[in-house]
């Protein structure tokens, strides 16, 4: 798991294009330390094996990544990114292999109202498929 | 019993690793033979049996790869000898290997849609009268191997 959650992060912070889009990438939970905007990601549905009759089995895994703001032309500008660096990439996870990472729900817009501010949360699921 | 570790072996090559799934089919021709004042109900005899075996594949354009085993198998017209077992490990009165003479059919080397595991189901059947071989040693695996 940590393997794949590398690559992702990997995958998204070595575009400098996003660097200078959010202040961190975070797996999770945000640094409430580190001023907005952000990249979170997170697993939302691991799936169930896809088993051989010999190993190594297949992984179909549901990621979110988003961009949260104040700001939701940020959010939506952070999740277009990460749609151009994350849809049809061959993502290099140490130990596995990917066979397909696809977009699956794109576009995902959420707001959230907390201590009298409001953060927007604009996002999509990506579908990883791995061996 | 349960399916977990079954081994395939196509003209010598284990495909094992890329399949999940493998069905033995092997009916009987059920010959009518009821006569006149031969009673309420029909009777049968068997007539001629059939083989085939179908596994399931995730292509694989690898080497030593299901399309690079099975490619030159589906255009070709000559038998070749292939075997299953339920079971990792040598032939055995518990993990006997059924083999078979066969000719490849239906063998889909692209099948699928867009973000799902490319897959093709393959029928071998038989190519000889010999039919279905089971064997319960290496021995016997060793000679239907060997056996033209």
């Amino acid at each position: 798991m940590s393997a794949i959650r590398d690559a992702i992060k990997s995958a998204l912070a070595v575009d400098s294009t996003l660097g200078d889009m959010a202040e961190g990438i975070f797996n999770d939970v945000s640094d409430p330390d580190t001023p907005l905007p952000h990249v979170v990601f997170n697993l939302q549905s691991p799936g169930r094996a896809i088993l051989k009759f010999r190993d190594p089995y297949r992984q179909s895994q549901l990621w979110l990544v988003k961009g949260v703001s104040q700001d939701k032309d940020q959010s939506e500008a952070i999740n277009e990114r990460c749609k151009a660096l994350l849809h049809r990439n061959k993502l290099e996870i140490d130990g596995r292999k990917t066979l397909s990472l696809l977009i699956e729900t794109p576009d995902i817009d959420m707001t959230e109202k907390t201590d009298g501010e409001w953060y927007s949360h604009v996002g999509s699921t990506y579908r990883l498929i791995t061996e | 019993m349960i399916l977990n570790d079954a081994t395939i072996v196509v003209n010598g090559s284990e495909l094992s690793q890329d399949a999940n799934q493998v069905n033995m089919d092997l009916p009987d021709d059920e010959v009518d033979t009821t006569t006149f004042k031969g009673g309420r109900y029909r009777k049968f005899e068997k007539g001629l049996s059939d083989a085939t075996i179908t596994v399931t594949f995730f292509n694989s354009y690898e080497a030593a790869g299901t399309d690079e085993v099975l490619w030159p198998l589906k255009i070709s017209e000559d038998p070749f000898k292939m075997y299953v077992q339920p079971d990792d490990g040598p032939p055995a009165t518990d993990n006997p290997a059924y083999g078979l003479d066969a000719l490849l059919y239906n063998y889909s080397p692209i099948s699928g849609s867009v973000g799902e595991a490319s897959s093709s189901d393959v029928n071998f059947r038989n190519a000889r009268s010999t039919g279905i071989v089971k064997c319960v040693s290496p021995a016997e695996l060793t000679a239907f191997l060997a056996a033209s």
